[in-house]
């Protein structure tokens, strides 16, 4: 089923927490909503399942305006961010739930729900744990248990608040891989908070990356973190060093280098300012052409190095990221003084 | 996934396998002495206080031997008592569960102005004497209070009749149930009752397999307190009850009859029965609170 938000807004007394969103989900899309706390992401989430109602717009399920339909009848499968497990009900009876509170007409048989909750606990691999109460159980089988549940209803579209908010760093990456697997086999339309660029790039189709209850830029993983449109999703999507810069004809001048900014072609004097990402930064040695810089850090960070310089002239610190073979070429001592060039930079206006 | 099936062993478990002692809170440590002193003071004052009134109540009741219990126990008077005892129990308790779910429900899910002033209220029937409760529902509806010309034109008398009890009781037992369940409800927010919606129950199925299971032992814990004041209860059923024996004297104001009689051994065996609801009410609660603690270290949240 395809999802679509049209022109949400909604107020918390004083609190505007969306500003006119509009987003379309398509049919078996894996989707993202991925923004800083307080960017409106899980009220959007939340306005889609019907658990708050938009002041104004629309909700659409397959082009079928649903917001009169109360969260009860959307059938939504919903998993909470802290799983909202009946904590009286052991596992089995859990993700049973759903099927037992049917009208009589629509119930299946105990036999029949027994059969479908053994099915799910096989798909989310916690056959043994059907008579474990949830408080027995680690955080990552309670999401799945969550999981489970809400996939029992057979919602047509899942919506997960901020799925792995609460697991240790390990078990999320497990947990990731196995939701998107989930996903594709059985061809659902999902939604997830989250405000982890990492997981939203890894696990998501497409990414909404919402601010301030706007919705800054909607791509694919490739797109926002390689083509950010505005500089919060620049910002947003990873490290980055700024640059005050003056934006002339196409180009902007950051100290004595000069970078393309050709979305301003007629720029005259504008002030700018250009982002480059850590691993845009080359060093070279000091007596090449380049922004003068001194090397104050170094350290290893990961598979890589990390670098700590101050530039020359304005001393703002820059961060640079090297492959761990760029000491060999150079000296990366705290003191040098070393050149900077950028491989990669986007400009934008300032202000 | 060895992380996820790891099961935390409780601290002390672990400590008595490796058989080490647990280590002296240094420098708070008092002398012996004076925790003996201290000890032996808290358990003789229990056993002044209140383990020897209980003994002397049971004492008494069987002074003049079983058979004479028996028979104050069975006098139509004692009869008609407990009776009206459990009549008003059982009226009050039950709308005091009502009123109390509502309340603690509405404080706990809603956000709505005047909520502290309403807790405030639920508070004050423990703060008030039970005697002015008693005399608030005399001034109210007895014959020269403010509804009294309005009530006796209407032929309903409240004040020296079972209403007027039920009314007083309700009045000072209503905190109890409702007290137990606001911090539970409040702490278990709506998150369970917004999951059951969101799976297709109705209001209905989300109350009775959602949140009345959640809060049944606080609710049970806080309905065998206000049964028990329910009960027991003197000060504000004395003042609107009239003291008419067979008809408006519960336990407790029958066993002050009796004793004003010099009917010792009469006022004895009755109030040895509100002893013996007073036992039962303290084992109930130790195994409910019990019952609660492993929920809650079960729980962990």
């Amino acid at each position: 089923m395809s999802l679509e938000a049209k022109n949400i807004s909604k107020t918390f007394n004083s609190f505007q927490a969306l500003k006119d969103v509009s987003l379309t989900v398509q049919r078996g899309e894996f989707m993202a909503l991925l923004g800083p706390s307080g960017s409106g992401k899980t009220t959007l989430l939340r306005i889609m399942a019907g658990l708050d109602t938009q002041d104004s717009g629309e909700i659409r399920f397959d082009e079928e305006d649903v917001s009169g339909r109360s969260l009860r009848d959307r059938k939504v499968g919903f998993v909470f961010q802290h799983y909202a497990l009946f904590r009286h009900m052991n596992v089995s009876e859990n993700v049973a739930f759903g099927l037992k509170v049917r009208p009589h007409e629509t119930r299946p048989s105990p036999p029949e729900i027994k059969r479908r909750v053994d099915e799910l606990l096989h798909l989310v691999q916690l056959e043994h744990m059907g008579q474990r109460f949830p408080s027995q159980l680690s955080g990552g089988q309670r999401q799945r248990v969550a999981l489970a549940r809400a996939l029992a209803i057979e919602p047509s579209v899942l919506l997960l608040d901020e799925p792995f908010g609460a697991l240790d760093a390990k078990v999320r990456k497990e947990l990731r891989r196995w939701l998107r697997r989930l996903h594709d086999e059985m061809q659902l339309t999902s939604v997830f908070v989250t405000h982890d660029q990492e997981e939203a790039l890894e696990l998501a189709d497409r990414v909404a990356v919402m601010s301030q209850g706007k919705i800054e830029q909607v791509g694919t993983p490739d797109d926002v973190y390689h083509r950010p449109e505005t500089a919060f999703v620049y910002e947003f999507m990873g490290n980055v060093n700024r640059f005050d810069c003056r934006i002339q004809d196409g180009h902007a001048r950051v100290g004595p280098l000069v970078v393309a900014a050709p979305e301003f072609p007629s720029a005259r004097d504008l002030p700018g300012l250009a982002y480059v990402r850590p691993h845009d930064i080359t060093l070279r040695a000091a007596d090449e052409p380049g922004l003068p810089a001194v090397i104050r850090h170094v350290f290893t960070a990961g598979p890589g190095i990390r670098v700590e310089l101050q530039r020359r002239d304005t001393k703002t610190a820059i961060e640079a990221d090297l492959p761990h073979d760029a000491s060999r070429q150079l000296l990366l001592t705290p003191g040098t003084e070393v050149s900077l060039t950028f491989s990669g930079a986007r400009v934008f206006a300032a202000g | 996934m060895n992380a996820e099936s790891a099961i935390d062993l409780p601290a002390p478990v672990t400590r008595a396998r490796t058989g080490t002692p647990l280590p002296a809170g240094i420098g708070t440590r008092d002398p012996a002495w004076a925790r003996r002193l201290l000890i032996g003071l808290a358990l003789a004052f229990i056993g002044l206080m209140l383990v020897l009134p209980l003994v002397a109540v049971f004492v008494e009741a069987l002074h003049d031997g079983v058979g004479k219990y028996l028979s104050s126990i069975a006098n139509p008077d004692a009869w008609s008592a407990i009776r009206l005892t459990l009549i008003v129990a059982a009226i009050a308790v039950p709308l005091n569960l009502v009123f109390g779910l509502c309340a603690a429900w509405s404080i706990a899910k809603f956000e709505f102005r005047g909520k502290s002033l309403l807790i405030t209220f639920i508070d004050l029937p423990f703060s008030v004497s039970p005697v002015i409760s008693g005399l608030i529902y005399v001034l109210l509806y007895g014959a020269h209070g403010w509804f009294g010309p309005f009530l006796a034109e209407h032929g309903i008398k409240i004040i020296f009749t079972v209403t007027g009890l039920v009314l007083a009781t309700i009045f000072v037992t209503f905190p109890f149930i409702a007290r137990e369940l606001i911090p539970l409800m409040q702490e278990q927010g709506t998150e369970e009752e917004e999951a059951a919606i969101s799976l297709g129950a109705g209001g209905l199925q989300t109350f009775f397999r959602v949140t009345l299971p959640n809060v049944a032992w606080g609710l049970l814990y806080g309905v065998l307190l206000c049964n028990a004041r329910a009960m027991g209860e003197f000060g504000a059923v004395s003042v609107v009850s009239g003291h008419i024996r067979g008809q408006t004297n519960t336990m407790p104001l029958h066993v002050e009859i009796l004793y004003n009689e010099y009917d010792f051994v009469g006022a004895f065996a009755v109030a040895s029965l509100l002893a013996l609801l007073a036992l039962v009410t303290l084992v109930g609660k130790s195994i409910l609170e019990w019952r609660i603690g492993r929920r809650l270290a079960r729980g962990g949240h």
